[in-house]
């Protein structure tokens, strides 16, 4: 089962941060600061997803933006792009109108270790906990 | 690798280095404890390695940070740690932590050896008296005043620094201990073990050290001295190894969704340096010879014997434990069904050669302090110097 950075409300990543590199967007997008990121590792570890890693050519911290680079000119990200049979649906929640509120409302969704109060942001839909 | 392991837990992110510092700033503690066991609560026994204890936690001190900025991805930016620092992160204290520390230290070694640099400043070749003056900031009067002002000031930084070398050591456990994605750190004993297995490599390092120093120099040991710190190290590595056995032992009982994954990795990636390795052979030895040395009445020469090696075992006791812990929670993919594996390089940027250079420059620089002012009473300074 694929799985991307959860973008957490209550992330751990920016919470120890030593340097505040790692931060929330507006938006609420979980992203690192290159140019301030130390590459001291401890979001790697605290993450508890394993979606971070230590980029081995800028050796900071680096992780799944959700194409921030796309989404802040109103494209949606890659992977929801790319995904031929439309299994990934992204949008704003706060939106009641858009497609992922729609779902969110009528379909059952499990979240990853929502018992570690990360508040992830990633729902997925008919999850086998087998693969979790 | 075995099982389900993520994509980005192929390589582990904290190493070798990670691996060394808390060993570091652990002999730090345990050094700095001893030689306030000393300067706060008065204990003579320890008298001929005070001096020796307080300048070995202040070499290790300076050193400490060397691991980090070998570990770091950009140590040339370490110092936004101070600069904008996440008070939500418990690295984030180690920059003021580390600080505060060390001017405490630094003060304390200026008081308590204020007499012998004021000796250095009136003999010796010229380049050593003038660092001398230097460091005494040209103030060379002594009498009975300034060193009753110089002992009340120095037990005042001592008592100061015990709280602080417990927070510069316990921020590391409780920084491992407070991540509640690694079910081999999360624990609130983390904080506690680190600690006392600090006091106990601090003890170990000083005994080694000095019994070491004695024999190379054709000194005979203070066995008082030698005598006591080996009961305070069967003391403190009973609290010590019992801490981490309660640990283990908790999780085991409690048999939680996390125990799956612990069980597979103590009884197998970790089956030989922790079970057998850590435990039974470098802790249950040195615990039954440092109990012959406390409760029998030995021959000198058989209990220095066995305070010696017992605190030789007990130095790689607690590295075996820093490497346990920290490298083998990298072992455990997040995925909580599979392992990953790790052998350190030898002349990588953190491997093991870079280790044993960074740990051996302190004993260099130990020995270069011991040959501008002696760390050991007169009687074995004059030895040395003859």
């Amino acid at each position: 089962m694929p799985k991307i950075c959860n973008h957490c409300a209550t992330s751990v990543c920016v919470q120890v941060c030593p340097v505040g590199a790692t931060f929330r967007s507006p938006e609420g997008v979980v992203l690192v600061d290159q140019e301030h990121c130390v590459g001291c590792g401890y979001c790697v570890q605290a993450c508890p997803y394993g979606t971070r890693f230590i980029n081995p050519e800028t050796h900071t911290a680096d992780k799944c933006t959700l194409c921030y680079h796309r989404i802040t000119k109103g494209l949606r990200p890659a992977c929801v792009e790319a995904c031929p049979v439309g299994a990934r649906i992204f949008g704003n929640v706060k939106d009641p109108e858009s497609d992922i509120s729609r779902v969110l409302r009528e379909r059952r969704y499990t979240l990853i270790k929502p018992e570690l109060g990360t508040n992830p942001r990633c729902y997925y839909i008919g999850l086998d906990m087998e693969v979790v | 690798m075995e099982g389900f392991v993520f994509p980005n837990e192929l390589e582990i992110t904290w190493s070798v280095m990670i691996v060394l510092y808390p060993y570091i700033t652990g002999l730090v503690a345990g050094a700095f404890i001893v030689s306030s066991l000393y300067h706060v609560w008065g204990k003579g026994e320890l008298q001929p390695i005070a001096r020796f204890s307080l300048a070995s936690a202040f070499v290790f001190l300076l050193f400490a940070p060397l691991p980090l900025l070998v570990h770091l991805g950009h140590p040339e930016r370490a110092f936004n740690i101070m600069i904008t620092p996440n008070f939500q992160s418990a690295m984030a204290g180690f920059g003021f932590i580390y600080t505060a520390y060390l001017i405490v230290v630094t003060l304390e070694i200026w008081f308590v050896m204020r007499e012998a640099f004021i000796a250095r400043a009136t003999s010796g070749p010229a380049p050593l008296r003038l660092l001398a003056r230097i460091i005494l900031l040209g103030n060379l009067h002594s009498d009975e005043h300034t060193r009753e002002a110089d002992h009340r000031i120095a037990r005042f930084l001592a008592g100061l620094g015990i709280p602080m070398a417990c927070l510069l050591h316990g921020y590391v456990g409780f920084l491992f201990g407070s991540l509640k994605a690694n079910p081999w750190w999360s624990t609130p004993l983390m904080l506690i073990i680190f600690i006392f297995s600090a006091i106990v490599s601090g003890i170990s390092i000083l005994v080694f050290h000095y019994m070491v120093i004695s024999k190379i120099n054709r000194w005979k040991v203070d066995q008082t001295c030698i005598h006591a710190l080996g009961k305070y190290l069967w003391g403190f590595m009973i609290i010590a190894v019992s801490l981490e056995l309660l640990e283990v032992m908790s999780v085991a009982y409690k048999q939680t969704e996390e125990w799956e994954v612990i069980n597979q990795l103590i009884m197998g990636k970790l089956f030989y340096s922790y079970v057998v390795a850590q435990y039974l052979i470098f802790s249950l030895i040195p615990f039954f010879l440092l109990a012959a040395n406390a409760l029998f009445n030995l021959r000198l020469k058989i209990s220095n014997a066995l305070v010696f090696i017992a605190s030789t075992m007990l130095l790689v006791q607690v590295i075996l434990m820093r490497w346990n812990v920290i490298i083998g929670g990298q072992l455990m993919s997040k995925s909580e069904r599979g392992f990953t594996s790790y052998m350190p390089g030898i002349f990588e940027k953190e491997g093991v050669a870079t280790a044993v250079v960074i740990f051996t420059l302190p004993f260099l620089i130990l020995y270069l302090f011991h040959r501008f002012v002696p760390l050991f009473p007169p009687k074995e300074s004059d030895a040395l110097s003859n």
